[in-house]
């Protein structure tokens, strides 16, 4: 939702999701998974769409783990929510 | 006889092999096949979206050219408008191409800062107001970074077009040779731009970009700095003391939009592995917001009591004179918003949302960014213009089913002073906002049927 309101993003929640190398789990296809619909991941959903921003305006996220570029750290990280860093 | 079954056995294992290698090649070739026609249709794609791309941004440098040199407020409204749709056309084709999100950021932006920038200048000249100079001048800039761009878009497709580059390649080493045809040219030619929309977003045209909402004046955050265990202490009580079972403190959120402590809390009755989330201002200590969820079955609260508990709810909080505006309804829970109200004035942009499990009553969740960025108490003007003279502007096939005067936010972060007309036409629900100082009829809501959303009246 963040992306969707920032300049450098596209201005839709599909042109968001879809964009090219945006989200793993898009391009791994794991977006085509069927979900549970009471399940915490859908419930998570519906707040951000409601207006609930825990990440505090962040438009980037990363698995220090896992995280297989670079780049990304050079982004000033604004908070850590279970295993991933938040950033702008 | 054994060497003749021994010959049989050979045979018959060749048999197979032979049968499987042939198997292996049909498979083979329809799999090739398939491969090539899924590349090829990727490739078209991709081919198709870099076209309309350089297509739309040569349109936008074209009706930029045209926008410098419009003379009237008339025929500068309808080019600005066409910049304002062709660069949203291009941002949606730029984000097609099969190159990472981050490499063509500054394009991305640049795209999207002309679409805002042209269409706050042509809402400027339809209400009969002439471009300043300044104004001028930002649209020459755009214009050269346009051509710029679309040069090297156009070169870019001429190689594409004449086999000099491939998808492939573009793909595979998207840092070295995409990002250095488009982007780092962007990101050099793009730079002086993206220091100069700090400065168009705040001064020039207050436009709606979101560098302009982080640095809103946060009017409703009032008081002192707390410290983490100042924090803590709220958060304890926000939440209540006897309900909580373990608590983690994410410590101070410096960089986000309001700098926060956030605590995880564990409740008692609370499944483990979902806590409670809370982030409390460390300027005055205040809720941002608080969420939880779990699973609610029953219903037996009803939307009007689930109402009231919130609002005893906001008034035990110190947060008084909220106003409830919209309910929508999911899986068991409420989502109530509340509008601050000033003598009788539903004042939007001060908007604190609250989530009411209907099974038990218990909150879960408030989020206050919108109060806080917002709330102040308003010098509220005189309505220059009656109640009656702002209807006789309503279309006559509005229903009206109540009236009011409200401050609405704009699209620009300012605030207009309005009277709130909401009706039906023909089972469609409206809201109606009339400027009551000029009479302009600023914004028009198309309630939109979502089955569990209910506006108050």
């Amino acid at each position: 939702m963040n992306r969707v309101k920032h300049s450098s993003f596209p201005n839709t929640i599909a042109g968001v999701i879809y964009q090219p190398g945006a989200f793993t789990a898009v391009s791994d296809g794991q977006i085509n998974e069927p979900i549970d619909p009471n399940s915490t991941v859908v419930k998570a959903a519906q707040d951000a769409l409601n207006g609930w921003d825990p990440t505090n305006g962040c438009i980037y996220y990363f698995n220090p783990d896992t995280a297989t570029s670079s780049w990304i750290w050079s982004r000033e990280i604004v908070k850590t929510i279970g295993k991933h860093h938040f950033c702008k | 006889m054994n060497r003749y079954l021994n010959t049989m056995k050979k045979n018959y294992i060749y048999g197979i092999l032979i049968l499987l290698i042939v198997i292996s090649i049909i498979l083979g070739y329809f799999l090739y096949n398939q491969k090539q026609e899924f590349t090829t249709a990727m490739q078209n794609q991709y081919n198709s979206a870099l076209y309309e791309l350089t297509h739309y941004v040569g349109d936008v440098q074209n009706y930029l050219a045209k926008a410098m040199i419009s003379s009237t407020p008339e025929h500068g409204a309808e080019t600005l408008t066409k910049v304002w749709r062709e660069a949203n056309l291009a941002e949606v084709y730029l984000s097609q191409l099969p190159v990472s999100s981050t490499e063509l950021a500054n394009t991305s932006k640049f795209l999207n800062q002309v679409s805002e920038y042209s269409y706050s200048l042509s809402r400027k000249n339809i209400y009969n107001e002439k471009l300043t100079q300044e104004d001028l001048d930002n649209i020459k800039e755009l214009y050269d970074y346009s051509v710029e761009l679309s040069n090297t878009l156009n070169q870019l497709s001429t190689d594409m077009n004449e086999g000099r580059i491939s998808w492939d390649e573009l793909t595979k080493n998207t840092e070295i040779a995409f990002a250095q045809q488009v982007d780092n040219l962007s990101a050099a030619t793009f730079s002086n731009l993206d220091q100069n929309f700090g400065e168009y977003a705040g001064l020039i045209y207050d436009g709606a970009f979101s560098e302009h909402m982080e640095s809103s004046e946060r009017k409703g955050l009032t008081g002192d700095e707390i410290n983490e265990e100042k924090a803590l202490e709220v958060a304890k009580n926000f939440v209540g003391e006897d309900r909580i079972s373990e608590i983690n403190s994410n410590g101070l959120v410096e960089n986000g939009n309001i700098e926060v402590y956030d605590f995880s809390i564990k409740l008692k009755d609370g499944d483990e592995n979902n806590p409670l989330t809370i982030s409390i201002s460390k300027i005055g200590g205040h809720i941002v917001n608080m969420n939880y969820n779990r699973n609610v079955d029953a219903e037996v609260i009803s939307i009007e009591d689930a109402g009231n508990i919130a609002k005893d709810f906001l008034n035990s909080r110190e947060i008084y004179n909220m106003k409830e505006t919209y309910y929508l309804k999911e899986s068991g829970i409420v989502t109530i918003n509340y509008a601050y109200e000033q003598d009788s004035v539903t004042v939007y942009p001060d908007l604190i949302k609250i989530k009411i499990a209907l099974d038990n009553g218990e909150v879960l969740g408030i989020e206050t960014t919108g109060y806080l960025n917002n709330h102040t108490e308003r010098n509220l003007p005189e309505a220059k213009i009656s109640i009656e003279e702002a209807k006789a502007n309503l279309n006559k096939n509005l229903e009206i089913t109540s009236e009011g005067l409200a401050v609405i936010p704009t699209e620009w972060e300012t605030e207009i002073f309005c009277y709130e007309f909401k009706g039906k036409i023909n089972d469609t629900d409206f809201l109606v906002y009339i400027n009551a100082e000029t009479g302009r009829e600023e914004n028009i809501l198309v309630i939109i049927d979502t089955p569990n959303g209910i506006l108050t009246q």
